[in-house]
């Protein structure tokens, strides 16, 4: 009970309170520059949350097997060649270039299946299928997950990760189709010449996030309504 | 807008504000907004930025004869990834408060867009002095943007400029330029003001 | 990294100047990956005790600060598992004689925004608390972000732990009561809570352990 309220409360963290555009600023560039219409905009949001449950799922195995302090795995080889078994085997170092492959092959391989099975929205997608790789938000899920693999209590584990990150995933795919919808209405308005683009769209988005601030305390609202509610 | 071949001196001063990475090319838009709620990050973060494209450009740029195309945006993430965590373990060294505040978005400098750009547009394609010069007058643009956006937030949001308190105690601290929403009304009007100034000279330039 | 087959069959023989130069980008990427990776290695061994460092004073340089600034005093960290079952881990702080004067303990409790992390210091028969410090807190700027100002944090200063401490939004009328943040009761709250919690923590400690 406690672990599926606990995964809950990441998922909705994730996706309203601290949404990823929102509150974090990741993933801002498509946020800007693909929100034109609902339709592709939505196609965008779909595409960034797969990739990044893929990226998700393979950097918390290679960050807990591997890359952080005292991962079985390195240490276990550490050991069969025959060092020291008191050092304490660290690659953390090389977790970033790790990351950033994972994801670039994470986009491949979601451009390939993409291809394969939705040929018209590929073509509709264009160049900004591979862009995804350089989205801020999908390294930002990579990055929260590493921090909460660090300290020796409370380890995340998969179920963590991903909640974590098809919650950012599906709060950046609420805010850029509602970013889109205005945007399309904006078309029809008399923005002034130096305001027109990206200058109105980071108003909107400012009076965007105001209003998704109103949702801090939910979780903990929520959380204090399900054990008050558990306890009977 | 430049000859087909840019020199040294042309690239710099490009970088800084016709081409500017934020107000020009709306690149990064991510450590912008992020972490320029007050001068001491944000001057950080743009340095730490400089230093990865300052290093990167110059290794591209040496090993340019030997890239090939398909392999090219591969080699350029490595290297930058390899100075980002370079950069990231320095300051946590040396600077650990700092670091703390800056928080994950040092290691996002690896997909800010400006320094693969750069990479691809000139670094790979022109030698050293270029890169260089395109690199430092980036790197001035980009500080010249973050801070231009941290003195207005941190001035009216707590009335105080590198944590030294400015404005007299009666300012009633805006605090909504602190968080998250100030961030994007402050770039949007800051970004409009600019668009503002540049189609005015344009205009005076093209009636002379 | 590259799939180059070097058994030639007559239907997928790759054409020699284009299998030479896959070659050549193989290497390329590999010398690159081998040559950071080096430079990686250089920075992780100078750099990380350095930052391990950093993270240990974080914590230490407060400790004596926290039972009273004394001149000569050494630290030992223990570490106690609470009847709740959570595994905590602080501070005992004594002089060069061995004489006790004081202990820190941490503590944290979810405040408005997300997790606000307090020390707590307290005298040597923990019957008075010698003053806190908020560690981590996310909380509102202007509002629940006061919280770390002397102000609000003075006043546990001397409070004493016979009672749980309790937030007033007027005067304080009563030892035990602590005036909230104006606008920022529930960050005032979860601070106060984080006091009591470390407390009971130390005080499950003490009766564990009599010495």
């Amino acid at each position: 009970m406690d672990t599926i309220v606990s995964l809950f409360l990441i998922f909705i963290g994730a996706a309203l309170i601290n949404n990823f555009v929102l509150h974090y600023f990741v993933g801002i560039c498509p946020f800007i520059g693909v929100s034109r219409r609902v339709d592709l905009a939505f196609g965008m949001g779909c595409a960034v949350t797969f990739v990044i449950g893929i990226a998700a799922t393979l950097s918390w195995t290679l960050t807990f097997y591997i890359l952080r302090p005292e991962a079985p795995l390195s240490a276990w080889l550490w050991n069969s060649m025959g060092a020291d078994p008191t050092t304490v085997v660290d690659l953390s170092i090389l977790s970033y270039i790790a990351y950033i492959f994972v994801i670039a092959s994470s986009v491949q391989f979601v451009e390939m299946y993409v291809k394969k099975f939705f040929p018209s929205l590929h073509r509709s997608f264009g160049v900004f299928l591979p862009l995804i790789s350089t989205n801020c938000a999908i390294l930002f899920a990579c990055l929260e997950i590493m921090k909460n693999l660090q300290g020796g209590d409370q380890l995340w584990g998969l179920h963590h990760a991903l909640a974590l990150s098809l919650g950012g995933g599906v709060g950046f795919t609420i805010a850029i189709v509602i970013m889109a919808g205005l945007r399309e209405e904006l078309e029809l308005c008399d923005v002034p010449k130096a305001l027109k683009g990206p200058g109105i769209a980071l108003l909107v988005a400012g009076i965007l996030a105001m209003a998704f601030m109103g949702f801090t305390g939910v979780d903990r609202g929520v959380a204090d309504a399900i054990r008050t509610l558990t306890q009977h | 807008m430049a000859s087909s071949s840019p020199s040294p001196a042309e690239r710099f001063i490009a970088g800084i504000l016709p081409e500017n990475p934020i107000y020009r090319q709306l690149l990064g838009m991510c450590p912008t907004l992020a972490v320029t709620n007050s001068l001491k990050p944000a001057l950080t973060m743009a340095a730490a930025t400089a230093f990865v494209l300052l290093c990167a450009n110059i290794s591209i740029s040496l090993i340019r004869p030997l890239l090939k195309p398909h392999l090219r945006i591969l080699i350029f993430t490595l290297t930058i990834a390899t100075f980002v965590t370079i950069a990231d373990r320095v300051l946590a060294a040396y600077l650990y408060e700092m670091s703390k505040q800056l928080g994950p978005y040092v290691p996002l400098i690896i997909v800010n867009c400006i320094i693969i750009s750069r990479c691809e547009a000139c670094s790979s394609k022109q030698p050293l002095p270029h890169a260089v010069a395109d690199a430092v007058g980036m790197g001035i643009g980009f500080a010249l943007a973050l801070s231009s956006l941290a003195f207005v937030r941190e001035l009216l949001g707590m009335g105080s400029l590198f944590g030294y308190q400015v404005l007299p105690s009666s300012w009633p601290n805006w605090g909504i330029l602190v968080l998250p929403p100030g961030a994007f009304l402050t770039l949007g009007v800051l970004l409009g003001a600019v668009n503002a100034w540049t189609a005015r000279r344009k205009a005076r330039v093209q009636s002379n | 990294m590259s799939t180059v087959s070097t058994i030639s069959e007559p239907g997928n023989e790759i054409p020699a100047p284009v299998r030479k130069n896959l070659l050549v980008d193989a290497w390329l990427v590999l010398f690159l990956a081998i040559a950071f990776g080096a430079a990686l290695a250089f920075v992780h061994a100078k750099l990380s005790p350095i930052i391990q460092a950093n993270i240990r004073n974080e914590t230490l340089s407060l400790v004596p600060v926290l039972v009273g600034s004394p001149e000569e005093y050494d630290v030992k960290e223990l570490s106690h598992v609470t009847p709740s079952g959570e595994s905590i881990s602080f501070f005992h702080v004594t002089d060069k004689s061995d004489k006790g004067l004081g202990w820190v303990i941490p503590a944290s409790s979810i405040g408005f925004a997300d997790r606000i992390q307090i020390l707590v210091g307290l005298d040597e028969s923990a019957s008075k608390i010698m003053g806190i410090r908020v560690v981590d807190q996310k909380e509102t700027p202007g509002l629940g972000n006061l919280i770390s100002d002397p102000a609000f944090r003075d006043q546990f200063e001397d409070a004493p732990t016979s009672e749980p401490l309790t937030i007033v939004k007027t005067d304080p009328a009563h030892s035990h009561q602590i005036r909230a943040v104006t606008g920022a009761t529930i960050s005032s709250v979860t601070v106060a809570n984080a006091v009591n919690q470390a407390v009971m923590d130390l005080r499950s400690y003490l009766a564990a352990d009599p010495s």
